[in-house]
């Protein structure tokens, strides 16, 4: 070690004093932002550091919750264990949901970014709000400032450094990005923050998409698992990012170049796949059925995942945008108001699609939502108990003209053929008229479903307490109490209310949910009957919780609805006669009504579906005008589309009533015994 | 069906934020052949000119400032002519149906002397805060820790007669001194339900004394039952079942009836809004 070590070089820097050329304004700020980007990168990076310690402790904690129990406390519970039923070690406290940063830009369409803006607020998660301002006006700007976490202004910038810009500027633990003018879903931020926590594997979350034609929303078509490196974006919206996976697969690169890493999205995808998350989060506007309505691929998903979406209910139930067909010209869409589920309150997971009315062309749209979780589908925007009344009684009234629109005018799902299936089939068969009018049921078959399903449920030598709620003109009730059953009923019109007292039926003028207000405290009955009411109701778990205090220890309440498992829904999707929209508030599945029944202390203990022509008729009618038609209930059906009907009912009565899929279902309920 | 008379007595001193709540839930169940016997110790909040209000929905009303060697429950009870007979504390609530339970499961097991039920605790704004799911009844279990809870027990009134009536000595837990009398000579059974909710309030001074004095009359019991060498495991054993029971519920997602799982949402929802608003349900 005796050889001297060289000198380091030295720098030639320039000398500094009285003769040194002062910097220019230019060149200061130029060496200003140069160190704020460095300090930017510098936090960033740090963040990054952090970011992946707490992802491996998280999923240290995911993967083996019980590692640090101590031995002692092991062998307890081992022994607990063997000897009775014990509770399980706690698990780790439940992660903090990551942050969230959105990413949009404003232009001359300032509205749209509004929206955009105003969807992410809505959601009431605490996300980063980042808007890239490429020249908007500055009243405007100021409207969002106290929303927004950051407004970088970029006038002139195109609109994907505008991204780029701001996804550099994003602190978040996830980034997506959400071009002016797309929304997002209620309750989107909630849950991909809840699943980011809950599994910190997972790099890219992808949602489905919400396809928005004018005032018209159709869903955006099944995740397919193919390559969504095919989308020649940035980040495609409904997309999800990890920050520190963007960050290491270039992305820190946007912050000192001004453009994204080449390749950067199709990069992630390969490296980390893509998990897609059920129902959907980003409502796309489109002008033409063809734009921006690319299927959305993800990649990394397995194969039972796949086979589950395409065997799963929600793809039952599934009428992508693109098989809607053209749809007519209208205004702006309203703003998407989810309408929550009747018995967890919870918001709905997915969108089915939007329908005018087609009954009697009532002014306005309605969204149609699905709750997985009780299998019902809810209609929206949520309507306040006045204009509810009022709606129900238009649709009791049942005067309205068809509406048809003109052949070549644009009607969505007109024509629209469903899935394969034998009942489609046999739906476009004529039945002879002979076989029509012997098969063909078409008489009211309330009562005789209605005794069918009381058939060995009520003690014998008793004549029954029946109460019928919302019983019209009581023609129900004068077939029962012509056999002695002590015959009651409540109506919501006072007109309906005299009819039926005419007849000499005890009546109460009430709303359903109003019962227990009008019927006197003594009265219980053997038998309720509610036909086609629940799924009116703006609340139908408390209209069932409180018609079932009404109902004797030992006596039943029976329901009719229209089925969400409907066979029929597969042959006719929105054009099926019972969405009905919106009159309906819910459709309802045997599913929802056995949890609605165990919620009012009640137990399902028989079930039925059936199917009838007359509905049959009106779905096909619709079917053939599509949703810009309004065909009217309580019409007399024409003579060949009659005959069809007639067919299909038979088909479904033959391969699908028996098993719980007719058009309408049947189901008793009587006190749970527990 | 054939239904029993029930006699429900319920103490109050004071709780006039609570008293509808209870009323609501007693009348609410639509009963017919109920006997609902208040026993107020004279109360100065206004809930004495509340219960004039509903007085024609009592069998017996005594407003009065506690007088005597008897309690008010010992005396609303040597009223009460019920076949069935019960104790619903001031602010606790029935849940619906539970008198139509009740029935039903006498006339079904005419060998069961008394039910109760799993235990559904609220907070004074009636949000559902814990649950406490009881395992099927052994008086091994039941008779060495006060686990029963008194708003859900319904007897049959020839086993209260039976046993001789309420301990007026017992200051802080003569509801299990009951019980542990019923165990002695009767049947008893849990219920997989709700049959009603109990409020918890904040602890005042009064209640820790009364903890303190049941805590030593507790001792005092307890010393007269025999103990095994395995007793401090089979406690410990008992609890864990509790609990676990307890938290599979919340987490389940199932409902049982007279509760919802999980846990922050009103009572009042399970009434369908009536507590809130006793019109609503006919009261």
């Amino acid at each position: 070690m005796g050889s001297a070590m060289p000198e380091p070089e030295q720098l030639s820097l320039p000398a500094i004093g009285a003769g040194t050329p002062r910097m220019s304004v230019e060149e200061s700020a130029r060496i200003a932002e140069l160190l704020d980007r460095l300090d930017r990168a510098e936090a960033r990076m740090a963040d990054a550091i952090a970011h992946i310690r707490q992802e491996e402790a998280a999923a240290q904690r995911g993967r083996n919750p019980l590692e640090s129990i101590e031995p002692r406390l092991w062998l307890r519970w081992l022994v607990g264990l063997l000897l009775c039923q014990v509770a399980p070690p706690a698990a780790a406290a439940s992660p903090a949901p990551p942050r969230l940063s959105i990413v949009t830009i404003a232009g001359g369409d300032t509205d749209a970014t509004a929206r955009t803006l105003e969807s992410a607020i809505a959601q009431n998660y605490p996300a980063e709000l980042i808007v890239v301002d490429l020249g908007s006006d500055p009243a405007w700007a100021r409207r969002y400032e106290a929303a927004l976490s950051a407004r970088i202004p970029a006038a002139g910038a195109s609109a994907e450094t505008g991204f780029a810009l701001g996804l550099a500027r994003a602190t978040g633990d996830f980034l997506t990005v959400l071009a002016p003018g797309d929304t997002l879903l209620p309750g989107t931020l909630g849950r991909v923050g809840a699943h980011a926590a809950r599994h910190p594997d997972d790099r890219i979350l992808v949602l489905e998409r919400v396809i928005e034609r004018s005032v018209w929303r159709f869903a955006g078509g099944p995740v397919e698992p193919a390559s969504l490196a095919a989308v020649p974006t940035l980040l495609p919206q409904g997309a999800f990012v990890r920050r520190h996976d963007f960050d290491r697969a270039g992305g820190l690169d946007i912050a000192f170049g001004g453009m994204p890493a080449p390749a950067l999205w199709p990069r992630l995808l390969r490296q980390h796949g893509a998990r897609l998350l059920p129902g959907q989060g980003v409502v796309l506007p489109v002008a033409e059925p063809a734009e921006r309505e690319l299927p959305l691929y993800a990649t990394g998903t397995s194969f039972w995942h796949r086979l589950r979406i395409r065997l799963g209910r929600r793809w039952r139930l599934a009428f992508p945008a693109d098989e809607a067909g053209p749809v007519p010209a209208a205004a702006e869409p309203a703003p998407l108001v989810a309408a929550r589920c009747p018995i967890t309150d919870r918001l709905p997971l997915a969108l089915l699609f939007s329908t005018p009315d087609t009954r009697f062309a009532e002014p306005g749209m309605s969204e149609i939502w699905y709750h997985p979780a009780s299998h019902c589908a809810a209609m929206g925007p949520p309507l306040d108990p006045e204009e509810q009344r009022r709606l129900t009684r238009r649709d009791a009234g049942r005067t309205g003209f068809v509406i048809e629109p003109d052949p070549g005018a644009p009607s969505p799902f007109r024509h629209w053929r469903g899935r394969s299936s034998l009942l489609a089939q046999l739906g476009r068969l004529n039945l002879p008229g002979s076989l029509a009018g012997a098969f063909g049921r078409w008489a009211d078959p309330t009562e005789a479903e209605l005794r069918r399903m009381l058939r060995g449920l009520l003690p014998e030598g008793v004549l029954p307490r029946l109460l019928e709620i919302n019983c019209l003109d009581g023609s129900l009730l004068d077939r029962f109490q012509a056999e002695g059953w002590h015959g009651s009923g409540t109506a919501s019109e006072a007109e309906d209310a005299e009819a039926a007292r005419a007849k000499g039926h005890e009546i109460w003028q009430a709303e359903p949910i109003d019962l227990l207000r009008v019927i006197p405290p003594e009265r219980r009955f053997d038998v309720v009957f509610m036909s086609m009411v629940l799924e009116r109701e703006i609340d139908p778990l408390t209209v069932l919780q409180r018609a079932a205090r009404l109902v004797e220890p030992d006596g039943v309440l029976v329901l009719s609805a229209a089925n969400l498992d409907s066979a029929q829904i597969d042959c006719f999707g929105p054009s099926w006669a019972h969405w009905h929209a919106p009159y309906n508030r819910f459709l309802l599945s045997k599913r929802t009504v056995a949890q609605m029944a165990a919620a009012s202390g009640l137990e399902l203990v028989r079930s039925r579906s059936f199917s009838h022509p007359y509905w049959s008729w009106m779905s096909l009618r619709l079917n053939a005008s599509g949703l810009a038609a309004a065909i009217p209930h309580g019409i007399k059906p024409d003579a060949p589309t009659a005959s069809r009907a007639a067919t299909l009912a038979l088909a479904s009565r033959l391969l699908h009533d028996w098993r719980g899929r007719g058009d309408y279902f049947y189901a008793v309920l009587r006190p749970a015994r527990g | 069906m054939e239904r029993a008379r029930i006699s429900i007595v319920t103490p109050s001193l004071n709780q006039g934020r609570f008293v509808e709540r209870t009323l609501a839930s007693v009348l609410g169940q639509r009963y017919p052949r109920l006997e609902f016997i208040l026993m107020d110790g004279g109360s100065t909040d206004g809930t004495a000119e509340l219960l004039r209000r509903y007085r024609r929905h009592f069998a017996y009303l005594e407003s009065t400032p506690e007088v005597g060697p008897t309690t008010p429950v010992q005396r609303g009870l040597a009223r009460a002519g019920g076949e069935i007979l019960a104790v619903l504390g001031m602010g606790e609530m029935l849940a619906p149906s539970t008198l139509d339970f009740v029935t039903w499961y006498f006339a079904e097991h005419p060998r069961v002397d008394m039910i109760y039920s799993h235990r559904l605790l609220v907070d004074e704004a009636d949000r559902v805060i814990g649950h406490v799911l009881l395992p099927p009844h052994r008086h091994r279990n039941m008779r060495r820790h006060p686990l029963i809870p008194p708003e859900t027990a319904f007897f049959r009134r020839g086993l209260y007669e039976q046993a001789g009536g309420v301990d007026p000595a017992m200051q802080a837990i003569s509801n299990f001194e009951l019980y542990l009398r019923f165990m002695a000579i009767g049947k008893l059974a849990r219920a997989d339900r709700f049959l009603a909710a109990h409020r918890v309030l904040p602890t005042s001074r009064a209640t820790h004394r009364m903890e303190a004095v049941g805590a030593e009359e507790l001792t005092q019991l307890r010393a007269e039952l025999p103990r095994g060498p395995w007793q401090e495991f089979q406690d410990w054993r008992l609890i864990q079942s509790i609990v676990w029971r307890s938290d599979r519920f919340v987490r389940s997602g199932r409902t049982k009836p007279g509760a919802w799982p999980g846990m922050g949402y009103s009572y009042d929802e399970i009434w369908a809004g009536t507590l809130s608003n006793p019109r609503d349900g006919g009261v």
